[in-house]
């Protein structure tokens, strides 16, 4: 990089930006200037989001400023070559093009892939396909906005956000503050998309493909940010945003999540899938019309939790996944169904329960008659008289009146749980054809037989697990009912499930980062966890883990259907369920709600902005800045759990790209991708000293980047050990080790086996079992410690030399305190870059 | 290459035929059943070891044997890329379809070692597999198993 002076009479006619006295041409900083000129000044010499002057006397500046995939490619060629990807091919059979099918098991195909490289094109398709799904949301919420205030309408960050549009900045260089900034961040968005798309039928390289498949995540994210973005400034939702602290661990207000929060004697309008703008229609009529108290405006994924946090009287009826338990049961009176998430065999079902269908986006239309320009009162009188079943209207207000006059209607008379008895079940054989069908692996031909012989029990333990997909249905030969078998055998517990529950509350604010950043910084907090995903078959698995982990001491968040699965679980030593057991705060004995999944976003940037608080990252244009600094020093997490779904998939893509590791619970083995480090391979675990550029040996941390897993124990000893990072403090190193060893030896009844690689000093040892830890590394390890005293004298280093602490701290992993990093460029001094002090001699002597 | 579906005395076959080999015990695994594969890996001698997956580390150590906690993704990797010396049959007891079916699948592909699903159900992506049976039945056939390698 050039460094100028302000006056260079040489350079007057290359544009430069300014800090303090230091100058930099800004065609140097990004690969192309022509178009962005503006933008890369500015993504400089912002005061508050660019460049301190002495960071950018410091490293090489480089910007990437509506970046493709490839521009990115030093981080995502790190990451990539450190995690490669272990692929589970669907299978080995290619016939994706005009060439016919071609078998990669042996062979290349005649269009000369590969199978792993075919593994690669069908990630980058799972990551762009979930990508689709969220920028096809956000740009639908988008236009209407635009339609309704124009480009020019503020957003309203609210005063506790500093960081407006963390994600966006990190690619656009632009902080979003207008409806036009949103849509030029989302243009971006999809021009990338539709990019990706072109590639993944061309890109003949494994990690060209993947680093595609993490753009494909980051966009994901990008879109997620908009989404929420124009959700609360221009539709209303709540967010913490503007709350002040002594507010927050109550905020936002409760919602009742579960059958049992309803009056089956009144109408009943469910949402489904993304009706967002519908929904928010249906409340504005509800309240108008002063029915509040007669309609039961209900939610069950995304619209359960985002209606929640518009709606105070919105029940949540669960995870989207899990429709048709409510579906089946006859529970709603009238259905309105968006797109994402919804099952293709709805208004099949719909019909089963005389249940009328209002389908709202064009991309799930499922064959109704488009009715957004008949008359309402037709309309609604076809859907009452069930002359039609359902019917499609693209007009969201229109929709919302129907759907309530609808329900109105039908829910007169009409009996829920209606299910037929367990007779239904005397025609099992018990061939066996539902338990292979099963996705979850439930023994569902023995619950049917149970039930033949009367007893009811078996089938009601299946619905505590169930996926409620009805896979079995479809397999059985005798055509039993086995759902509404489930349920009808649950009935009880059904009627039973009343929870409170935080609908989402959007971004952490920013008086809860600077309350915390400090004792997240030096390592009190062991790190920060986000629990998201689409919802799992036992409820209480990620309830359990929530509680786990906020006991455990650590920041936890979610975001997601499992935000509504966490409800149900009752914390047995507050005597309460989880929202109410815990503040709702992002401190510590705290855990928080961020929303429905465009909510993940709220978690990247709530990882992003403590880089900012803590170190000062410049954040415009900025991410591989923010990526390595997460992986190298940030403690922060992810766990997916059920079902994979594409749009986990790209989440699970973005986060894993910005240096944050993600587990995968057991449904995640679909994901048909991972990225596993290999701890055994020394040569992969390194990272530049920042001060002299020396290439260090260090721990291998995090081991892993996306690894899936069996059980939620197993889930929760992993992500205590992807959050150990080379740059730890001692104290950090220190509560990590203990959460690690805590929850290996209480799940696995032993001790982590490879412990040893994250000792760096006897002062890390977590003080209740130093004198333990102390006495296996002698005696298994073979270092030399003292065990009276409860000190390392000699520790071995992996390649087995014995060291004194002073050669350990040298040779192995980053001195505490020690700035690292894992680019090149962004080594401090352009002399150590260049590797003149690379030697460990001449580091000590400047140093 | 196609599975071979293999009854117990194929199974007794390709176990006593390997060299080196590792069972894999997953998270589905109850008590009198983690007994049975405790059972067979002891009858197959030094050959063979025990990775405790899931949470079966723990039964197991109740149990009185000291396998080792390890993780299924990771034993994957460690095929694929260790340099090592592997073992050259993987034999998979009580997981989960959806997880074992991935691992399988990885493992056909992209390692040089030899898998044996003893599941309840047909996995098509294992080298040698046990088919469709009742849980009694699967039971009784890990017993046998169990038996047949000491004999």
């Amino acid at each position: 990089m050039t460094f100028l002076l302000p006056n260079s009479r040489n350079d007057l006619d290359t544009p430069v930006a300014t800090v303090g006295k230091t100058s930099v041409r800004i065609c140097d900083v990004v690969r192309d200037v022509r178009g962005i000129e503006s933008i890369v000044k500015r993504a400089i010499e912002d005061p508050d989001f660019g460049w301190p002057e002495r960071r950018l006397q410091q490293v090489e500046c480089h910007l990437h400023i509506f970046p493709s995939a490839k521009e990115l490619e030093d981080w995502d060629g790190f990451l990539l070559g450190r995690y490669p990807p272990v692929y589970s091919p669907k299978s080995s059979r290619c016939n994706d093009c005009m060439l016919g099918v071609c078998d990669l098991s042996r062979e290349r195909g005649a269009c000369g892939i590969d199978l792993k490289t075919k593994c690669a094109r069908d990630s980058l398709l799972d990551a762009c396909k979930g990508a689709s799904q969220m920028i096809s949301h956000a740009r639908a919420l988008l236009n209407e906005a635009l339609k309704r205030f124009g480009r020019d309408k503020r957003i309203s960050h609210g005063k506790n956000v500093r960081y407006p549009s963390i994600n966006t900045m990190l690619f656009t260089g632009t902080p979003i503050y207008t409806l036009g900034d949103a849509d030029d961040a989302l243009r971006y968005a999809e021009e990338q998309l539709v990019e990706l798309l072109a590639a993944a039928s061309q890109e003949s390289n494994v990690i060209d493909l993947e680093s595609k498949a993490f753009h494909a995540g980051s966009m994901y994210l990008l879109a997620g940010e908009v989404a929420e973005l124009v959700k609360e400034a221009c539709f209303g939702l709540c967010s913490a945003a503007d709350r002040e602290l002594v507010e927050l661990p109550n905020f936002p207000h409760f919602i009742e999540r579960g059958i049992g929060a309803l009056d089956l004697e009144k109408p009943v309008v469910l949402f489904v899938g993304n009706s967002f703008l519908v929904g928010i229609a249906a409340v504005d009529f509800v309240r108008a019309s002063g029915l509040e108290d007669e309609v039961q405006i209900c939610g069950v994924g995304q619209m359960g939790l985002d209606l929640g946090r518009y709606y105070e009287k919105t029940k949540n009826l669960g995870g989207a996944l899990k429709v048709l338990r409510v579906l089946r049961a006859g529970i709603p009176d009238v259905i309105v169904v968006g797109e994402q998430c919804v099952p293709a065999n709805i208004l099949e079902e719909a019909k089963k329960t005389r249940t009328a269908v209002v389908a709202v986006s064009q991309n799930m239309s499922m064959g109704l008659k488009d009715r957004t320009d008949a008359a309402l009162s037709e309309i609604a009188n076809a859907l009452i008289s069930g002359e039609e079943a359902g019917v499609l209207i693209l007009n969201p207000k229109k929709a919302a009146e129907v759907a309530v006059k609808v329900a109105r209607e039908l829910s007169r008379g009409r009996k829920k749980f209606e299910l037929p008895g367990l007779e239904a079940a005397e025609k099992c054989d018990g061939c066996g054809a539902c338990d292979d069908a099963c996705p979850n692996d439930l023994e569902v031909s023995a619950a049917v037989l149970a039930a033949k012989e009367g007893r009811a029990n078996e089938l009601s333990e299946i619905y505590d697990d169930c996926l409620f997909c009805a896979k079995c249905e479809s397999v059985c030969i005798a055509r039993i009912p086995i759902v509404s078998l489930v349920l009808k055998a649950a009935v009880d517990k059904m009627r039973a499930e009343r929870f409170k529950m935080r609908p989402g509350r959007g971004t952490p604010s920013h008086l809860e980062y600077r309350d915390v950043a400090y004792a997240f910084g030096f390592g009190t907090v062991s790190g920060m966890v986000a629990i998201i995903g689409c919802g799992a078959g036992n409820e209480q698995d990620v309830g359990y883990m929530v509680n786990e982990l906020v006991d455990m001491n650590f920041l936890v968040l979610t975001a997601g259907c499992v935000a509504a699965d966490i409800a149900s679980f009752y914390n047995e030593v507050e005597k309460k369920h989880l929202y109410e057991a815990w503040a709702a705060l992002l401190q510590i004995r705290g855990f928080l709600n961020c929303g429905s999944c465009s909510a993940f976003s709220h978690v990247a940037r709530a990882f992003i902005k403590y880089n900012h608080l803590i170190a000062r990252l410049p954040l415009l244009g900025n991410f591989e800045e923010h990526a390595d600094y997460t992986l190298g020093k940030m403690p922060m997490g992810v766990i997916i759990w059920g079902p994979a779904s594409p749009q986990l998939y790209a989440a699970a893509a973005g986060f894993a790209r910005l240096g944050a590791p993600v587990v995968l619970g057991p449904h995640g083995w679909k994901f048909q991708r991972f990225l596993l480090g290999n701890v055994e391979d020394r040569s992969k675990w390194w990272a530049y000293d920042g001060f002299t550029g020396r290439k260090v040996e260090v721990d291998p941390a995090p081991p892993h980047l996306i690894i899936p897993v069996e059980t939620k124990e197993e889930a929760l000893t992993m992500i205590t050990r992807l959050v150990f990072r080379v740059n730890d403090f001692r104290d950090g190193r220190m509560s990590k080790m203990d959460s690690y060893w805590s929850f290996y030896e209480r799940f696995f009844n032993s001790i982590p086996e490879d412990f040893h690689l994250y000792v760096r000093a006897d002062a890390e040892l977590p003080w209740t079992r130093k004198h333990k830890m102390i006495r296996i590394l002698g005696e298994k390890y073979g270092w030399d410690v003292d065990k009276r005293r409860g000190l390392i004298i000699r520790a071995k280093h992996r390649d087995g030399r014995l060291l004194t602490p002073e050669e350990y701290a040298r040779d192995y992993g980053i001195r505490v305190g020690q700035y690292s990093t894992f680019l090149e460029r962004l080594i401090i001094r352009e002399a150590a870059r260049r590797g003149e002090l690379a030697d460990a001699d001449k580091k000590d002597e400047e140093w | 290459m196609v599975t071979v579906i293999v009854d117990v005395e194929g199974a007794v076959r390709v176990l006593r035929d390997a060299k080196k080999l590792l069972i894999l015990v997953g998270s589905r695994l109850d008590g009198d059943i983690l007994s049975t594969v405790v059972k067979l890996a002891e009858g197959l001698g030094a050959k063979a070891g025990i990775a405790a997956t899931g949470n079966t580390a723990a039964p197991l150590r109740e149990m009185g044997i000291d396998a080792g906690k390890e993780w299924t993704a990771e034993v994957v990797s460690r095929m694929l890329h260790s340099e090592g010396d592997k073992p050259d049959l993987l034999v998979f007891v009580g997981f989960y379809s959806f997880v074992l079916s991935g691992v399988l699948s990885t493992l056909k592909h992209f390692a040089s070692c030899k898998t044996l699903a003893l599941e309840r159900r047909r996995f098509e992506n294992a080298d040698f597999s046990l088919s469709e049976m009742s849980k009694e039945a699967w039971r009784d056939a890990l017993m046998r198993i169990a038996e047949g390698v000491i004999r």
